[in-house]
C-alpha cells in the first residue's frame, strides 16, 4: 500500500529573462531556500529527484549530473526525469513515489532550466521533432500551438478574446508576485493587437524564455507530523501520455486533450474528488499558452467542456473568483522555466498555508490541483494536494 | 559480427550555439585569472574547506557563507592519461597529456594540460605549477598547461 | 512481506541481431514484444511505461518521448521519462509498482548507437558536453584529438586505480580475456588470452581496444508486477530484492581519483534492503560494469566481492571466472557483448535474471539464485545503480 505522502517545504527564487549564475548555482539558491523553508539539514534529504526537460537549452548533456553537490544529493540516489513541459508535475509524482513506495522519508525535488544561453530556444525546441517526419518540415511551436488552438476553438467555438482575457488576468496576477519575470498591467485590446505568430495564437498569448528552478521538500507522513501540526499532503497524482504521433491520434481531433481527462480522472479518483469545479478551492493551470489554460480548466473539471470562455467571461477564475486559476501569475506572468514550472505546485502549497503574501486569494484553501503539460503535446501530470 | 549498412538515412546533427555564463563564482575566478594571473578560491567559513574551482556554497556544509582566498599556483598530480594517436589515427611524435592537478592549501582540483614532460618523467602525486598564457581572455584556456616544479 | 515486485517478463534485442536496418522505436518494439510474450501479457495489461534514455546520445531532445509508442505506454495512467542509466528505470518501476501493486510496469531502455556519429569522434564531443562548460569543458574539448578523449579520461582515472592499488597492466589484461572468452565459450572460434589483450592497440595507458568495451546497439524491456499478480502468470518470477543508486560529486577534477565510492553507497543500500552482510558468501554471480576493464575490479572491491583478499588475487585466483566462486560477467559483459551506453544497465539486470530463471542456455549453476546487477554511469559522470535479485 502505498504510503501519504505531505509537502513540507518550497525553494523559490526569482525567475528572469537571464540568470548570471550557473545550473548548479541556481540549484543550490532553490535547495537551500527549501531547506530553510522546512527547517530541515542537507543531511536529512534520503534522495534527490531532479527535473528539467530539454538539456539542449543549457547545452550540458546530464546537465543534472553538473548540479549533484548543489542538490543535497551528493552521494545519495538522485534521478532525473524529463518529460518536456510536464516535467513541471510528472517530477514530483515521481518523487512522490520515493516516499509513497516506502525507499526514503524525505526527498528533495528540484526543477530547473536554463533557457538563455543558447542562441535559440526555438531552435532547440525544433530539435524535439521526429528527425524523419517532422524535423524536416520546420515545424516550429508556435505553428504547432496554432494547429492546436485553432482546432480548439473551432471544436468549441470559443473567441481569441476569451483567450486574450487569460493574459490579462495572469499577467495582471504577476504584479503581485515577488518572483514573477514578466508581471503586465494589460488590456484585452492590447493583447488583440499584439502581432499573430500563428492564428489564433498572437504574441501576448504566449509565455516567455526563462531561467529559473524550484523546489519542494516531500515527506512521509511520520516525518510530516514532526515537522508541522497540519500538514498538506499529496492526495491525489495523475498521468497520462497519448501517441506522440499527434497528427494521428486515436481520437482525430487535436483540440480535445483526452490524455489530460485520463491524467485528471486518476488524481481525482485517489483523492475521492467526485466533483472538481465544487471540490477544489485554488487551482494552478499550466499555461504556456492562453488557450492551453482554457483546455485545461476544462480537462481538470474546473468548468465543464468547452466551458473555459464562460469561465473567464464570467470571472470564475480570477483571483477573487469563486474558483481562482493562476493566482501567481502562472507561465504567462511569472515565466516558463520549463521544467521548472513546478512553481505550479509550490504556489498551490503557499496558498493552502495561506503565505502566498500579495498572491494570496481572498478565500480559505484546503485543496488545490495544478498540472503540467508537455512531451510531444501529449503529456499531461496533475497533482491535488490539500489538507486533511 | 559485422552490423550491415542501412541502405537509407536520414542525416543530420543537433549544431546550436551556446553563450553560458561563467556564474557567481566564475567571473570573480576569470576576471582575477586574465587580470592578475592569481588562481583564487572560495573558503568555507564554516569547514574551513578551500574550494577550486571555486563556488559560492559549500557542498558540505551547504552554506554560502563563504570569503574569496588566493591559492598558489601550485599543486599535486592526482592523475594524467597520454594520448599517442592524432585524429587521423597517425601516431604522434609527441604525444599529448591531460591531468588532474590539486591546488596546494585547497580541495578540488583543476583538469588540464601537461606541458613540458613526457609521460615517463610523470609521477601521480609530484609538485606541479601552472603556466599561464600570456594573452589572457578571461577563460580556463587562460592557464596554458601544469609543468613539474623545476627543482 | 506482502508486497513484493518481480521481474515476469525479459525482451532484449541486442546487436548481434541486425539492428542497423531497425529504427530506435522498432528496436523497442521488438523488445517489448518479447517481453510481453515472455510473461503471457499483452499491451492491454499495461498499467505503466518507464523509459530511461539520454537526448544527446540519441541526436534528439525529449528523446524518450519517441518511446511511448514502442513500448505500449500510449493513453495508459502512468508514464516517466527518466534521463538516466537504464538501470533507472527499474529502480523507477520498482516504486511504482510498490505504489500501486495492481500495476503491470513496463522499464525500457534503447540505444542505438550506430546511428551516431559516422566519423568516430561522436561520442567524444558528448563526453565534452557532458562537462560542465565552464573550468573542465573548454580543455576537454579543446584537445589537439577530439577523437582520444575518452580513452584519456579513462586512463586517468586507471592511472590512478592502479597507482592506488597495486594492479597491474596484465591483470587488466586478464579481465578482459575473461569477459571475451565468456561470449565466445561455445564457438569455434579461438579465444584470446591476455598476451593477446596486450598486443592491442594502446590508447591511452593502460587503455587498449580491448580493455575498453565498444559501442553497440540495443533494446531492452523487462516487465514488473508484485508478487501477488505474478502468481497469476505462468512464468517463474524473478523477485528485486534491493535496489540503491547514488550520485558522486559533480566536478571531475574534484573527484577521489581512481576509486568507485558511488558504486559502494550505491550496493550499500542494495544489500542493506535485501538483508545482505557478506556479499562475497551470499552473492552467486554478478554481472559488474566492465566498460573499462579496469573498472570491474574496482567495481568488484567496491560491492565487497574480495572481503579482506585483495581484488588482485581474487582474480589471479579464478574467484571470478565462470567457473569460480563468484562469476563476474559469465555474459561477457560489456568487453565481450559490447557496451550499449545507457541501455547496457537494464541488459545487465536482464542477464541477471534470466541466469536466475536458468533460461540462458548452458549457463545452468548450481547455485544461481541470488544475482547482482550493477552499472556505471561512465565518464565523466559519478553515478551507480545496483540491483540485487533473486529466485525468492
Amino acid at each position: 500500500m502505498a504510503r501519504r505522502v505531505a509537502l513540507v517545504g518550497v525553494g523559490m527564487q526569482k525567475f528572469d529573462f537571464r540568470k548570471t549564475e550557473t545550473v548548479e548555482e541556481m540549484v543550490f539558491d532553490v535547495a537551500r531556500n527549501a531547506l530553510e523553508d522546512a527547517h530541515l539539514q542537507k543531511e536529512n534529504i534520503d534522495s534527490v529527484v531532479f527535473g528539467s526537460a530539454v538539456d539542449a537549452f543549457c547545452g550540458i548533456n546530464n546537465s543534472d549530473k553538473t548540479a549533484i553537490d548543489a542538490s543535497t544529493g551528493l552521494w545519495k540516489p538522485t534521478m532525473r526525469n524529463s518529460t518536456s513541459g510536464s516535467t513541471a508535475v510528472s517530477t514530483p509524482i515521481l518523487g512522490y513515489n520515493h516516499v509513497a513506495c516506502g525507499l526514503h522519508d524525505l526527498v528533495m525535488v528540484i526543477c530547473f532550466e536554463k533557457m538563455s544561453e543558447n542562441a535559440s530556444a526555438q531552435a532547440v525546441f525544433s530539435t524535439v521533432y521526429d528527425e524523419a517526419f517532422v524535423r524536416p518540415i520546420g515545424l516550429n511551436v508556435p505553428i504547432q500551438c496554432g494547429l492546436e488552438a485553432r482546432a480548439y476553438l473551432h471544436r468549441y467555438g470559443l473567441t481569441e478574446r476569451q483567450m486574450a482575457k487569460v493574459s490579462v488576468k495572469n499577467r495582471g496576477n504577476a504584479l503581485s508576485n515577488p518572483y514573477a519575470q514578466l508581471p503586465m498591467k494589460l488590456t484585452v485590446d492590447k493583447v488583440l493587437e499584439s502581432p499573430y505568430l500563428s492564428w489564433p495564437v498572437k504574441l501576448l498569448d504566449t509565455s516567455p524564455v526563462t531561467d529559473g528552478a524550484r523546489a519542494v521538500i516531500l515527506a512521509s507522513e511520520h516525518v510530516a507530523r514532526e515537522l508541522t501540526d497540519n500538514p498538506v499532503w499529496i492526495r491525489g497524482v495523475g498521468r497520462g501520455a497519448d501517441s506522440v504521433w499527434f497528427m494521428g491520434r486515436k481520437n482525430n481531433d487535436l483540440g480535445r486533450l483526452d490524455y489530460a481527462y485520463l491524467a485528471a480522472k486518476q488524481a481525482y479518483d485517489m483523492a475521492g474528488i467526485k466533483n472538481p469545479a465544487a471540490e477544489i478551492d485554488y487551482a494552478e493551470v499550466y499555461d504556456p499558452f492562453t488557450y492551453k489554460e482554457m483546455q485545461h480548466c476544462e480537462a481538470l473539471g474546473l468548468c465543464p467542456e468547452g466551458g473555459a470562455g464562460k469561465m473567464i467571461d464570467d470571472g470564475i477564475s480570477l483571483k477573487e473568483g469563486t474558483l481562482p486559476v493562476n493566482a501567481s501569475g502562472g507561465l504567462q506572468g511569472e515565466g516558463n522555466p520549463i521544467g521548472a514550472g513546478m512553481s505550479r505546485l509550490c504556489w498551490c502549497y503557499l496558498q493552502i498555508k495561506g503565505q502566498a503574501g500579495d498572491c494570496q486569494v481572498p478565500k480559505d484553501v484546503n485543496t488545490a490541483v495544478c498540472n503540467a503539460w508537455g512531451g510531444m503535446y501529449q503529456y499531461n501530470a496533475v497533482m491535488v494536494v490539500g489538507r486533511d | 559480427m559485422k552490423l550491415k549498412k542501412p541502405e537509407m538515412t536520414i542525416n543530420g546533427e543537433i549544431q546550436i550555439s551556446y553563450n553560458w555564463s561563467p556564474g557567481k563564482a566564475g567571473e570573480r575566478f576569470f576576471r582575477d585569472l586574465r587580470d592578475h594571473m592569481k588562481i583564487m578560491g572560495t573558503r568555507c567559513r564554516k569547514c574551513s574547506r578551500v574550494l577550486v574551482p571555486p563556488r559560492i556554497f559549500c557542498e558540505e556544509c551547504f552554506t554560502d557563507d563563504m570569503e574569496w582566498v588566493e591559492v598558489e599556483p601550485k599543486g599535486t598530480l592526482a592523475t594524467f592519461g597520454d594520448c599517442y594517436f592524432s585524429t587521423d589515427g597517425k601516431r604522434l611524435e609527441k604525444p599529448w597529456i591531460l591531468g588532474i592537478v590539486r591546488l596546494n592549501g585547497s580541495n578540488g582540483g583543476l583538469i588540464h594540460y601537461i606541458g613540458e614532460a613526457t609521460a615517463e618523467e610523470l609521477k601521480i602525486g609530484m609538485p606541479m605549477e601552472i603556466v599561464f598564457k600570456e594573452q589572457r581572455e578571461g577563460n580556463i584556456l587562460d592557464i596554458l598547461y601544469f609543468r613539474p616544479v623545476k627543482e | 512481506m506482502t508486497n513484493r515486485v518481480c521481474i515476469v517478463g525479459i525482451g532484449v534485442v541486442e546487436s548481434t541481431e541486425n539492428t542497423a536496418e531497425m529504427s530506435h522505436k522498432d528496436l523497442l518494439f521488438y523488445a517489448t514484444r518479447r517481453a510481453l510474450d515472455d510473461a503471457g501479457l499483452e499491451r492491454k495489461d499495461i498499467g505503466g511505461a518507464i523509459t530511461a534514455t539520454f537526448d544527446f546520445l540519441e541526436g534528439r531532445s525529449l528523446s524518450n518521448q519517441y518511446t511511448l509508442d514502442s513500448i505500449g505506454g500510449v493513453m495508459k495512467p502512468c508514464d516517466l521519462r527518466l534521463g538516466e542509466d537504464g538501470i533507472y528505470s527499474l529502480f523507477a518501476g520498482y516504486m511504482e509498482v510498490m505504489v500501486d501493486p495492481g500495476q503491470v510496469t513496463v522499464v525500457a531502455s534503447v540505444q542505438k548507437a550506430s546511428e551516431r556519429d559516422p566519423n568516430g569522434v561522436g561520442y567524444q564531443k558528448l563526453i565534452a558536453a557532458t562537462l560542465e562548460p565552464i573550468f573542465s569543458r573548454p580543455v576537454c574539448s579543446s584537445v589537439p584529438n577530439p577523437g582520444s578523449l575518452e580513452s584519456v579520461l579513462a586512463a586517468m582515472d586507471a592511472r590512478a586505480y592502479l597507482n592506488r592499488s597495486g594492479l597491474t597492466e596484465q591483470q587488466l589484461a586478464k579481465v578482459a580475456a575473461k569477459n571475451i572468452g565468456n561470449v565466445i565459450q561455445h564457438a569455434n572460434v579461438s579465444v584470446p588470452g591476455p598476451e593477446d589483450i596486450l598486443k592491442s592497440d594502446l590508447l591511452s595507458w593502460p587503455i587498449r581496444r580491448l580493455t575498453s568495451a565498444k559501442e553497440s546497439d540495443a533494446a531492452c524491456t523487462l516487465i514488473l508486477v508484485s508478487e501477488k499478480k505474478a502468481r497469476t502468470l505462468n512464468q517463474d518470477p524473478v523477485f528485486i530484492r534491493g535496489i540503491g543508486w547514488c550520485s558522486g560529486k559533480s566536478f571531475l577534477a574534484s573527484r577521489e581519483q581512481g576509486t568507485a565510492k558511488e558504486t559502494k553507497w550505491a550496493a550499500s543500500q542494495a544489500y542493506h534492503m535485501a538483508g545482505i552482510r557478506c556479499p562475497e558468501r551470499e552473492i552467486d554471480f554478478a554481472e559488474v560494469s566492465d566498460w573499462y576493464a579496469h573498472r570491474e575490479l574496482m567495481h568488484c572491491e567496491a560491492l565487497g566481492f574480495c572481503g579482506a583478499n585483495s581484488v588482485g588475487s581474487c582474480l589471479d585466483e579464478g574467484l571470478f571466472d565462470r567457473t569460480g566462486a563468484l562469476p563476474v560477467n559469465a555474459s561477457g559483459g560489456l568487453l565481450g557483448r559490447g557496451n550499449a551506453v545507457g541501455t547496457s544497465g537494464l541488459i545487465r539486470v536482464a542477464q541477471v535474471a534470466r541466469r536466475i530463471r536458468s533460461h540462458n542456455n548452458g549457463f545452468k549453476n548450481p547455485r544461481a539464485e541470488i544475482g547482482l546487477a550493477h552499472s556505471w554511469g561512465g565518464i565523466p559522470t559519478a553515478t551507480a545503480g545496483v540491483a540485487i535479485l533473486g529466485k525468492w
